[in-house]
Formats: C-alpha cells, structure tokens, sequence
C-alpha cells in the first residue's frame, strides 16, 4: 500500500489544471436540455478534444492518452474544481466507450470512438420501454434480421438526452421466439434514420431531459451489432456496472457538493440547529468515504481485480448522499430556497440539484433493485 | 498511488484468521465470561508465538517491526471472531508507546506482556490481573506504575468480555516507577491509535454481525420458505452490508497516515472511527432484526459481538467528541476541502 500520487501524476493534475483555467467558459454554458445549450455542450466536447481531454483513459489513436483509472480520477478532481460545463455526451464517453473497447471490432472502435470523442456523435441510452422498467428482461421493441439489415420496431422511454442526441444504444429482442434475458442483442441506432420519432419529455425542471423513441421500420446495418447477436443481455450488464459505479459518478461530483454545503453551513451556522450541522458533517464524511472507496476500488481494478455485483453498494451510497447534501442545502437556505432566480448562495444550482438528486435513487436501476442484487448476489440470500 | 494490500499482508492475515476460526470460538468465549475469567493466558501465548503480539513492535526490542495496515487488518479479525484478550491494544496502543519512546522502552522489560493503558478516552483499566505494567496518559505526562501496586475498585461491563477496573486516585503515587513529562504528541500519537484501533474493531465486529445474520435467515423458515427471501429481510441486510463497505477504505488510509505520521491522521482516525461506528450501529440493530426474538437471548451468540461494538463506540473517541473536533478542524481548513485535498 502507498497512498499518494506520484510526481508524474501531480504534473498531470498541473496540465489538467493549467488547460481548464485557461479553457473553461467563463459564462456557464445554458442547460444541455435545451437545444441551444446542447449545441453549446457540443462544441465544448469539441474544445476538450482538441486538448485530448475527452476521455484520459482510452488509447491513443482515438483520442484518449492511454493513462490509468487513478489519473482519471484526477482529471475528474479537476474536472469539477474548474466547474468545467457537464459533460454532455456522458453516456457515450463513459458507459459506450468502455463497452465498445470491450466488445466493439476494430472497425467500430475505429468508426465511434473518435467521433464520440470530437462530439461529432452525442449519444443517449435505450434500455427502458413503457414495460419494462427494472425488469429489463421484458423488453418488446424487436430488431429482426433481413438480409444485412436489422428491422427495428418498438418503443423505447426515458432516454436521456435523447431529444437532441444523433445516436442511441441499447437492447433490442432480434429472435421472435425469445424470452427474458435471452435473444436480445445491443445495437448502435442513429437518430436520423427513416422511421425514427423521437418525443421529448419535460422532466421536473421543465426541460426535456429526455425522450420517448418510436422506430416504424427503422432499418441499420447489420455492422451496426455490438458482440454477437443474442449476446446482448450480457453487454448490456457490463455497462450497467461502469454507470452504477465509478465510471459515470466519480467522486469528485459529490466531494465538491459537500464541501460547497460546507460554506454554506458555515456562513449562516450562527441561525442554524443542531441536527443540520450533523447532516452538514455526515454528508463531509460520506463524500470523503466514497472517494476513498473508489480510490481502493480503481487500486484493486489495476492490479488485475474485477468487480461485478459490488457497484450496487456505491450506487445506493451515491445517490443517497446526493440526496441528503442538497436537502440540507435547502434547510440551511429556508425561504429563499425555492427561488430559481440566480441571487445569493448559488440558490438555483441547489434547488436544481436537489430536483435532480430525486432521480438519483431510480435511475441507473433503481435502489430497490439494488438492494436485491446486493443481497442475493453479495449476501448469497435466496431470490 | 497504490490503495491495495500487498500478499505478505493478505497472508498474515488469513492465517490468523485460520487461528482465530479454530480457537476463538463462541463456546470458548463464554466459558471464559462463566469462570469469570476472560483473559486466557494459554491464548494470549499462542498469540505471543504466532508473532501477533509483536507484530509491530520494534525489531531491535525482538517484534516483527511490521507496518500499522497490516496490524490494522489484524485488529480487524480480532474484532470478527470478539477475541477476549487485549491484543489490540497491546499492538495499538503500549507497542506504539515502546516504539516512540526510549524511555518507556526502558522501563518495560517485559514486553510480551500485557500493558494496559489508560487515558481520558478509556479511563478504565482494562485486565489489571493479568498485566505487569500500567501506562496512565494524562494530558501531557506519561505516568508508568507497577500493576500489582494498583488499588481499583472492579467494575462490570455490559460486555463481559471486558475486565475493567476503576483506579483509585487518592494514592496514586503507590507503584509509581516513573512519570515522564512533555509528553504532549506521544499521547496525541496514541490517542490517534486508540481510534484507528477501535474503529478497526467495530468494522471487523460489523461484518462478523451480518455474517450471523444471513446465515440466519437461510436458515430459519416461516410462510413455508426461508425469511431471508424477503425482500424487507433482504434489504434491512443489504443496508448493512453497504455501510460497512464504506468504512473500510476510511479505515485503511487512518491506519497508513498513522504508520506514516501524516500531519492529518487524526482528523482521518476520527473518520474512520464515525465511519465505524455507524456501520456497527447499522448492523447491529438490523442483524437483531433479521434474528426476530431468537437474536434477543442470551443463548445465541449474536449479542457476544454486539455487546462488544457498545463499548468500542464509546471508548477511544465516540461519536459527540468526534463529531467536535472534525468540524472544528473543517471550519479552520475551509479553503483546503473539496475533491483535490483528499490525499493532502
Ligand atoms: C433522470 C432519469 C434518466 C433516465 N435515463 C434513462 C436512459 O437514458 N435510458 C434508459 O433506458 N432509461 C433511463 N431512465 C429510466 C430508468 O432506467 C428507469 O426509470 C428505472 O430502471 C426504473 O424503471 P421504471 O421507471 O419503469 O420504474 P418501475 O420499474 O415501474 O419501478 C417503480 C417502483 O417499483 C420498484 N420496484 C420495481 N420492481 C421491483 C422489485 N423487483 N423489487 C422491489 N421494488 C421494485 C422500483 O424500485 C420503484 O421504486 C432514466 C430515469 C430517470 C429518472
């Protein structure tokens, strides 16, 4: 064990640093939930390309500079210490792109890497239909195999970012005769293709973060097939694992809430109860203990170990946390909480963020779920 | 950065925990609390000849010089299998002293035998009978004093694996052998130690405690299958298991910034302690639950471990004095928080 970063990992933290404060917009961008803010978000991804900052971890030919999870996490510290915009095409860079580097052939490596890393492909997730919620297994929307095409019909919801995105991925039932988990296949669909009807979803800060998608005969070729086909059950739980952990919620993100809620807490303290300075001190701690979880998780992951089922203990710690920061933010603001206006102490951010932290338990399978796999997969309790 | 064990670690450890599996027993704990005699001096030897004992000691006063990680990851399984004897604080807390400090070197020749130490964490003497030598903090004077000089009132512990013993301070100067003075950082330092070890207890004690659970509820039926196939079973444990998985990292860093005299490893014990202690809490009361009436009797063995976390909460910081001091220390390093100070 050796807890520190080494000299070249501190240089590295300097560049990140040095790139973000020269770079980083000095007026936020406007929310990626609309379309104005989407195009905004757009060719910001494409600013971070031109300095190789997409995605630190991915090889070098597609953009990335071949570097390791512990540097990832520093490029996230600064990330979100330089208030750097979202990141738009976070379901493409960090939930498809190590699926792709797993299960992609060298030609769709080569064709959606890089355009994912330019910005040039924002893609959205399409997992969930109107019947099939946590029970993924149930999906309907088919993909049938007709010379070198596939045919998909179907629906899909809740996808985010959708409403503006030029691709989705997801699973698609491509044996009629199929059941549940099996005959189901992971496929790459642009958005512009003919049948496609994407309906955008206002979500509760009004703004539509994400879509309904309709596919009426929508044809894509067949190169268009992650992994084998009938496979895609199994890819599909690989990237559900990099989103419930370390990959789309890096610790960074909530260590700069809580400290955030800290200065907050300690500005007003003087009118403030008891009971709000615990939840101010736990939600401190639990951001710290998170980090350093992650921080042993990515050691273990670079020594050669694999985690499966255990990301469901960060995604319910993660999206409780959340929750109980932003909560407190808002007990500590009172009756200037509700405003969404920009007036003192960052009201609107937290007012946002404490909407959003509503969804944190449900998406990325929902805590109950997780508390299922927890148990029966971890625990060895019976299903 | 590298926040994995090395194999010497690992291995030391599973073979101790080899040990503890076949010799720390419940059976074997009660019969100890039965006789009234918790200290077993044939097990405290075997600990001695396993190396456990000196683990950490100091090469040249004959220990295995071994880092705090890896005794860290010791405790943790004594707290697992609620081993009776004093081991950890013998490695937490009187090695730590001998290592520091030449003249407490001096002064214990015995130095396989259990010291006890006291201080304003943990004012009760713990195993007065069965130690040669007491250690007595004070805020910043070491006091060392012969055991058998010592006049206690015996106290009784909800957790009878604790023999505890009240000093009587009207003559203290009886068995005296030396007291140091300026002594302020050495009792900081063990002070420190206290809280790594005992949340390091807690963490092993919390995971000994859901272990019983599951195991229970495959086992006990009720509506014709077994309870833990219930959801409400299942997620009461799986709450559990998620604390504890979140006290574990917070745990391993105290311990590395205290073997690595890192200038915050006191904020960071404190964490590691809070951390520990709410996983314990959690897996107590839900791991109680899961047993239904059966987990309240004195017959089945889940109270032996969690008895034994209701004392290590409270002793070597609990959760008001570390909940002080923490957010003191945040509000003076305000500007230093946020994701890029984690590993200052
Ligand atoms: C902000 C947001 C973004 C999203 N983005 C995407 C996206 O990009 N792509 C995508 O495909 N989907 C997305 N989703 C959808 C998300 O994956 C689903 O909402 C989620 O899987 C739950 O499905 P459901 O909404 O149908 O709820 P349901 O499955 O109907 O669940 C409703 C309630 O019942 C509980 N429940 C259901 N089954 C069980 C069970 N077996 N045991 C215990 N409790 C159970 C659930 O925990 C929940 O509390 C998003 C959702 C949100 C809120």
């Amino acid at each position: 064990m050796k807890i520190g970063f080494s000299d070249s990992q501190k240089k590295f933290r300097d560049e990140i640093r040095g790139w973000l404060e020269k770079n980083v917009p000095k007026i936020p961008l406007k929310s990626f939930d609309t379309k104005e803010g989407f195009e905004e978000h757009r060719e910001w991804e494409k600013k971070l390309n031109s300095g190789n900052w997409s995605m630190v971890t991915w090889p070098k030919q597609y953009g990335g500079r071949g570097l390791n999870l512990i540097e990832w996490l520093i490029f996230e510290e600064e990330y979100y210490r330089a208030k750097a915009p979202a990141r738009v095409n976070q379901n493409g860079v960090f939930l498809l792109g190590p699926t792709l580097m797993e299960y992609g052939s060298d030609k769709q490596k080569e064709k959606f890497l890089s355009a994912m890393a330019t910005g040039e492909h924002i893609w959205s997730q399409g997992w969930s239909e109107p019947g099939a919620g946590s029970d993924m297994a149930a999906i309907r929307t088919t993909a049938f195999k007709k010379g070198d095409k596939y045919i998909i019909n179907g629906q899909k919801t809740w996808s985010s970012r959708a409403a503006f995105a030029d691709w989705t991925f997801g699973l698609f039932r491509s044996d009629p005769e199929s059941e549940r988990h099996r005959g189901l296949s992971f496929i790459l669909v642009p958005l512009d293709a003919e049948g496609v009807t994407v309906r955008p979803i206002p979500q509760l800060d009004g703004e539509p973060g994400f879509a309904e998608i309709y596919f009426d005969d929508v044809e894509v070729d067949v190169s268009n097939l992650l992994g084998g086909e009938g496979k895609g059950w199994s890819i599909a739980m690989a990237t559900a694992g990099f989103e419930r952990g370390l990959m789309l919620r890096s610790p960074a993100r909530f260590q700069e809430t809580a400290s955030k809620l800290l200065s907050l807490y300690f500005k007003n303290k003087d009118n403030l109860s008891g009971s709000i300075e615990s939840k101010v001190l736990q939600s401190w701690l639990r951001a710290e203990a998170y980090a350093l979880n992650i921080y042993q998780t990515a050691s273990n992951l670079m020594a050669g170990k694999k985690i499966g089922p255990e990301s469901s203990l960060g995604k319910v710690f993660w999206s409780e946390l959340d929750h109980q920061m932003h909560q407190t933010a808002l007990d500590i603001l009172g009756v200037s909480s509700e405003l969404e206006e920009v007036v003192a102490d960052d009201v609107a951010s937290w007012i946002k963020g404490y909407m959003f932290s509503y969804s944190g338990p449900i998406y990325a399978g929902t805590n109950e779920i997780q508390k299922n796999i927890i148990a029966e997969r971890l625990l060895g309790m019976p299903r | 950065m590298n926040f994995t064990f090395s194999e010497d670690q690992e291995i030391f450890r599973d073979a101790f925990k080899k040990y503890l599996e076949s010799n720390v027993t419940p059976e074997k704990i009660r019969s100890g609390w039965e006789d009234n005699m918790p200290f077993n001096q044939a097990r405290w030897h075997e600990l001695e000849e396993l190396g456990i004992l000196q683990s950490n000691l100091d090469e040249k006063y004959g220990g295995l010089g071994l880092d705090l990680v890896t005794s860290c990851l010791l405790v943790e399984e004594m707290g697992y299998y609620a081993l009776p004897e004093p081991a950890a604080e013998q490695i937490f807390l009187s090695n730590l002293l001998i290592n520091k400090s030449i003249d407490i070197a001096e002064l214990i020749e015995e130095k396989n035998q259990f010291i006890g130490v006291t201080h304003s964490l943990s004012p009760n003497i713990l195993f007065l009978d069965n130690s040669s030598k007491q250690i007595n903090l004070g805020e910043d004077s070491i006091s060392i004093v012969s055991s058998k000089d010592i006049n206690g009132k015996k106290l009784k512990s909800s957790d009878p694996s604790r023999d505890l013993t009240n000093f009587i301070f009207e003559n203290s100067d009886s068995g005296l052998l030396q007291t140091l003075n300026d002594q302020k950082s050495l009792v900081n330092n063990v002070a420190t130690s206290g809280m790594v070890m005992s949340a390091a207890i807690l963490v092993g004690l919390s995971r000994k405690i859901l272990d019983l659970a599951t195991a229970y509820t495959l086992d006990r039926k009720q509506f014709g299958k077994p309870i833990g196939s219930f959801q409400a079973v299942k997620h009461m444990l799986a709450q559990a298991a998620i604390e504890i998985e979140f006290s574990k990292a917070t745990l391993y860093r105290a311990a590395y910034s205290l073997d690595n005299d890192n200038p915050l490893q006191k904020l960071h014990a404190a964490q590691a302690k809070l951390q520990a202690i709410d996983a314990c809490e959690m897996a107590s009361r839900n791991s109680m639950q899961a047993h239904g009436a059966m987990g309240y009797t004195w017959e089945m063995d889940l109270h032996i471990f969690i008895r034994r976390g209701w004392s290590y909460k409270q002793v070597w910081g609990n959760k008001s004095l570390l909940e002080n001091y923490i957010m003191n220390q945040l509000e003076k390093d305000l500007p230093k928080l946020g994701s890029t100070y984690t590993f200052l």
